[in-house]
């Protein structure tokens, strides 16, 4: 098991598992095979372990924030699965007076004790990490489903970078109804391209421009949708960088951003300025090596991977359990996280 | 030779399981854990080269996890110097015990260069398939997979097909390129086949047999290379090695070697770097450029703030300044740009820094300035401390209001005295150098007791030919002359250009100058000045006699020249001569010996004080072997023929000696033959 941990870590540090859905769905796996495998005495002890393992996870890539956010729903499902199991366990001993009871009271989570081992609880808590499994894999197809809803006709549409989410999003639309799409080419990395490339081959109407054409073209645009690295928990975006420009943009010419994103992207942190949850690439993408150092001495070169979008700037959430407002998501936070499972070194 | 083999760790038995490779066709690499040179000394007498921190990260960890991020699945490290150390460093490290990887050390303690060391891997015979042979201080992220794909293309084409070098192309004069490294590169521009290599900084020409061009259509010729030493090799290039006992490099013996080779049909083929990076820490200023090349994230994903080895907590902030937890800055402290700062390290108030880079666990004072440094683990800088554009290893220590001046290196563990003033380019090491088989030439590089100030403790190490870590400012001129006659010299390409004659002799006279200057006050061995002159004589396309002629000014200087008696000078001129004759013998040759003459007699009439004293620079000239009689003979009766009465006057003041020539001379043919001989 250990070493199995060690090889994700790996491919985590090099990238070989890359991008939030992979890295999702590879720490869900790699936390039922742990959970399935290693051997723990009770809740307790199991939630112990998983914080253990979850906090290598995460200093592996500390900017994939699935990672935290997998493991948080992990941590969710255990807690919830042995309060069932305590519950029914309590309601076939005790009597009704005792049910009484505790609807009456209220009871502070950080008393409730995980010590007691139930024998089906690893089964159950298995199963509930095969539904969250199976809901990232139904997740692009449950986002898509919303699309006749929010795109019509003859509509004109901005989007960015290369989401999987937000393709999958138009396609869909597209087989129903007749739109054009504005891709922006997101430089330097030109994912803006693919896009591009992928919707045209599905037959919809697309246009190519350049970052710098975002402003002007944004006049005729009907709705701004994008896809994002990371929701945070005041509904602002850490997305990938240029978003920013796009989405000031559209504020000024009144044009809703929709967002489309799995809920696997929520993240219980917050982001307070542009460096909090950034990263920079390589200038190589933009910047040729062998023509550097004219530059360097005296010009300085960044090239920054992320954004991040204050939530006033965004409109709507699609998720894959339907639309919600920026100020919805602390609500959806408590739905889906217990605030005790937070980690140290995140709260920075 | 002995070669033992060392399992590090458990790594290698039970590894395939969780990695998707196949075990029939597992990876191999090499890597060389020595460099076989002396670039780093005196901090590579205690410490082998890719153990030194990088960036605070060892060089060899580099290596390795570019490696390893590339789907090798056996490494071999093959150390020689400081084996124990790399072995260690291994076995304690996160290698040893790696999923899907193994890494074993290799020990040669004979091997001296890396011809030996490639003979050694080849009789322990563990290379069974095509193999990635990369320096222990190569730092890259380059896909490794792409290449070994290509590699294996082209030998399935043909067999021949042995090795493939990469390059990054960079322009001549870019910071990462090694000044050691001046490599054309002749490349068939459909196959991509290597035909020539050349890496000399002497010869300025290349030569192409016509036969190249039956063969190769079309050729570029490119000047734009850098030399990253990562190659794909296949088991051939072992047994190659074996099989000539000479070859002691890859570059130089066998590359050539094959390049030149009539008998084996072996082909060498080139993959140059795209969007990749890779670059090899081969002397100071490239371990310079490296550290800025990572800083500036040209080594993406290995930069600090990715913590590859799992052992760091690096974070990066605005100005590419990348901070370790538990880092403490004091008071108004100023972090600069460009600025690394490792765990543990404690900044005081009012102190400056920029541009450098700060180990784990150091201590800076209050008010100390720092620019452009590397100050590697544990080290204590005082208060008031200046220190610019210097190295200090781990342990070492400035003590309060010292000064570090530029390209310094206090090695481990030295501790530079209070209010001590280092000057600029100075080596300062603890190392004793005990070891009684050393040769000559190493006890030039051997440490001299200097005082470094109260309390202070080091010696100072001269070092030969060695390059700094930033340029001093007056070999910087003649770097930039030379890349100068560089774009007038490509022959290749401009036959039409052609510098100013006039002013180039000049400046060539004065490099010379300047070279033979440098190389008897920093008292350099009479023949690393011979190669540095050979080196501009080829530079500016000179001959012989015009490197004689510059370098003889220099050892006629005599202090108060105007002052003195002329015995005082004859004889200051006649030990100089005959101490320094070595270098003007070897550009001596009968031809220009005449010629040689004449322009003594010139030098003479432009300077009045050293007419007197002709006929002893004559004498001492001949009795060290610069000029032979016949030559003499010859000038004496060239200027008696000569009508003007003016040039009699150096005639008539050497007629005493030239007459004891001659009867000599008469009196024993038979030996005069030899002395011939000798001349030659």
């Amino acid at each position: 098991m250990e070493r199995q941990l060690e090889t994700f870590i790996l491919h985590l540090k090099r990238k070989t598992v890359a991008g939030s859905y992979q890295v999702s769905r590879a720490t869900a796996e790699v936390l039922r095979h742990y959970i399935s495998k290693e051997k723990w005495q009770n809740a307790q002890g199991l939630i112990e372990q998983i914080k253990a393992v979850g906090k290598r996870l995460i200093d592996a890539q500390p900017l994939e924030f699935c990672i935290g956010n997998i493991i948080r729903r992990v941590l969710f499902i255990i807690r919830e699965e042995y309060l069932t199991m305590m519950k029914s366990n309590t309601n076939s001993d005790s009597a009704s007076g005792a049910k009484q009871h505790t609807l009456l009271t209220y009871e502070d989570p950080e008393d409730i004790d995980y010590s007691e081992s139930f024998p089906r609880l690893k089964a159950s808590i298995i199963d509930g990490i095969n539904e969250l499994i199976d809901e990232l894999e139904g997740l692009h197809r449950n986002v898509a489903e919303q699309a006749i809803e929010h795109i019509h006709a003859n509509e004109t549409i901005m989007t960015l970078g290369c989401s999987k989410t937000v393709e999958e999003f138009l396609k869909e639309a597209g087989r129903k109804r007749k739109f054009g799409v504005i891709c922006v080419e997101t430089a330097p990395s030109l994912e803006g391209h693919k896009t591009a490339l992928s919707l045209s081959k599905a037959g919809i109407d697309t246009t190519l421009i350049t970052d710098s054409a975002v402003f002007a073209m944004m006049s005729r645009v009907n709705k701004v949708i994008i896809g994002t690295h990371a929701v945070m928990a005041n509904g602002g975006l850490v997305a990938q960088s240029g978003t920013h420009t796009l989405a000031v943009a559209a504020k000024y010419h009144s044009v809703p951003i929709v967002v489309c994103t799995g809920l696997y992207k929520l993240c219980p942190l917050y982001a307070y300025d542009q460096d909090t949850f950034n990263s920079f690439g390589s200038p190589g993408e933009y910047l040729k090596f062998e023509e550097a150092e004219y530059l360097e001495s005296n010009v300085h070169s960044y090239n920054p991977t992320f954004d991040y979008i204050p939530p006033e700037l965004v409109n709507l959430f699609i998720t894959n359990i339907g639309g919600h407002n920026p100020s919805y998501i602390y609500r959806l936070l408590q739905e889906y996280y217990d605030p005790r499972d937070i980690f140290e070194d995140e709260q920075q | 030779m002995a070669v033992e083999k060392k399992k590090s760790g458990a790594g290698g038995s039970s590894s395939s399981t969780t990695l998707d490779i196949k075990s029939d066709d597992k990876l191999q690499a090499v890597v060389l854990g020595d460099s076989f040179d002396r670039q780093f000394s005196p901090i590579t007498l205690e410490k082998p080269r890719t153990l030194l921190p990088l960036v605070n990260i060892p060089l060899l960890d580099y290596t390795l996890e570019f490696l390893a991020s590339s789907g090798i699945a056996e490494i071999f490290v093959f150390c020689c110097a400081h084996s124990e150390q790399i072995k260690e460093y291994i076995k304690n490290s996160r290698w040893s015990n790696l999923p899907g990887l193994s890494v074993k050390t290799m020990v040669g303690k004979d091997c001296i260069t890396t011809g030996d060391a490639l003979r050694a891997i080849y009789n322990s015979h563990v290379i069974q398939n095509d193999f990635v042979l990369i320096s222990g201080d190569v730092v890259s992220n380059m896909n490794l997979t792409k290449a070994l794909a290509i590699h294996k293309t082209r030998r399935e084409q043909d067999k021949d097909n042995i090795m493939t070098m990469v390059f990054k192309q960079a322009s001549p004069s870019h910071r990462t390129r090694s000044k050691q490294d001046d490599s054309v590169v002749g490349v068939d521009s459909e196959t991509l086949q290597l035909i020539s290599f050349q890496n000399s900084l002497e010869k300025k020409k290349v030569h192409l047999p016509i036969s190249t061009f039956k063969k190769h259509p079309s050729v570029q010729l490119r000047y734009d290379l850098i030399d990253c030493h990562i190659d794909i090799c296949s088991p051939e290039v072992l047994a190659l090695f074996n099989d000539n006992f000479d070859f002691t490099d890859i570059r130089k013996d066998f590359i050539h070697d094959i390049l030149s080779s009539e008998l084996l049909d072996y082909k060498l083929s080139t993959y140059v770097l795209q969007n990749e990076y890779a670059a090899r820490v081969k002397d100071l200023p490239t371990y310079h450029s490296v550290s800025k090349d990572i800083i500036h994230r040209w080594t993406f994903p290995m930069v600090p703030d990715n913590n590859f080895m799992c052992n760091t907590s690096y974070s990066l902030s605005r100005q590419m300044i990348y901070k370790e937890r538990g880092v403490k800055l004091l008071g108004d402290c100023f972090v600069g740009e460009e600025t690394v700062i490792g765990f543990g390290s404690q900044i005081g108030e009012s102190s400056h820094i920029s541009h450098s880079i700060i180990g784990r666990n150091c201590v800076i004072g209050k008010n100390v300035k720092i620019v452009g440094s590397y100050i590697w683990d544990n080290c204590v800088i005082q208060d008031n401390v200046t220190i610019t554009s210097a190295v200090m290893c781990c342990g070492a220590r400035a003590l309060e209001n010292s000064t570090i001046g530029k390209g310094c290196i206090i090695s481990f563990n030295a501790v530079i005295g209070h209010d001590y003033n280092v000057e600029e380019f100075t080596k300062i090491s603890l190392y004793e150098n005990d070891d009684s088989d050393n040769e000559d030439e190493d006890e030039d590089a051997s440490g001299v007791a200097i005082h470094l100030g109260k309390d202070g403790v080091g010696k100072q190490w001269i070092t030969v030919d060695q390059l700094e870590l930033v340029p001093r400012s007056e070999v910087s001129q003649e770097i930039e002359s030379e890349s100068d006659s560089d774009s007038v010299c490509s022959e290749v390409e401009d036959y039409d250009e052609v510098g100013d004659v006039e002013t180039d002799y000049a400046k060539f006279i004065a490099e010379v100058k300047e070279t033979v200057k440098r190389g008897i006050n920093e008292k350099l061995l009479l023949e690393n000045i011979q190669l540095e002159i050979n080196g501009l004589k080829f530079a500016y396309d000179r001959g012989s006699l015009d490197c004689l002629t510059a370098i003889l000014p220099v050892l006629l200087e005599v202090p108060n020249i105007k002052s003195i008696t002329l015995k005082e000078m004859t004889s200051t001129i006649q030990k100089n001569i005959s101490k320094y004759a070595k270098i003007l013998s070897k550009f001596s040759s009968e031809e220009i010996q005449l010629d040689f003459i004449f322009n003594i007699v010139e030098f003479c009439d432009e300077n009045e004080e050293y007419k007197a004293a002709f006929q002893s620079i004559l004498h001492s000239l001949y009795e060290n072997d610069v000029i032979s009689e016949e030559a003499i003979f010859e000038w004496a009766d060239e200027t008696e023929n000569d009508e003007d009465e003016e040039n009699h006057f150096y005639l008539n003041k050497c007629r005493q000696f030239i007459n004891w020539l001659k009867e000599a001379e008469e009196e024993s043919e038979d030996e005069d033959d030899d002395d011939e001989d000798e001349d030659d």
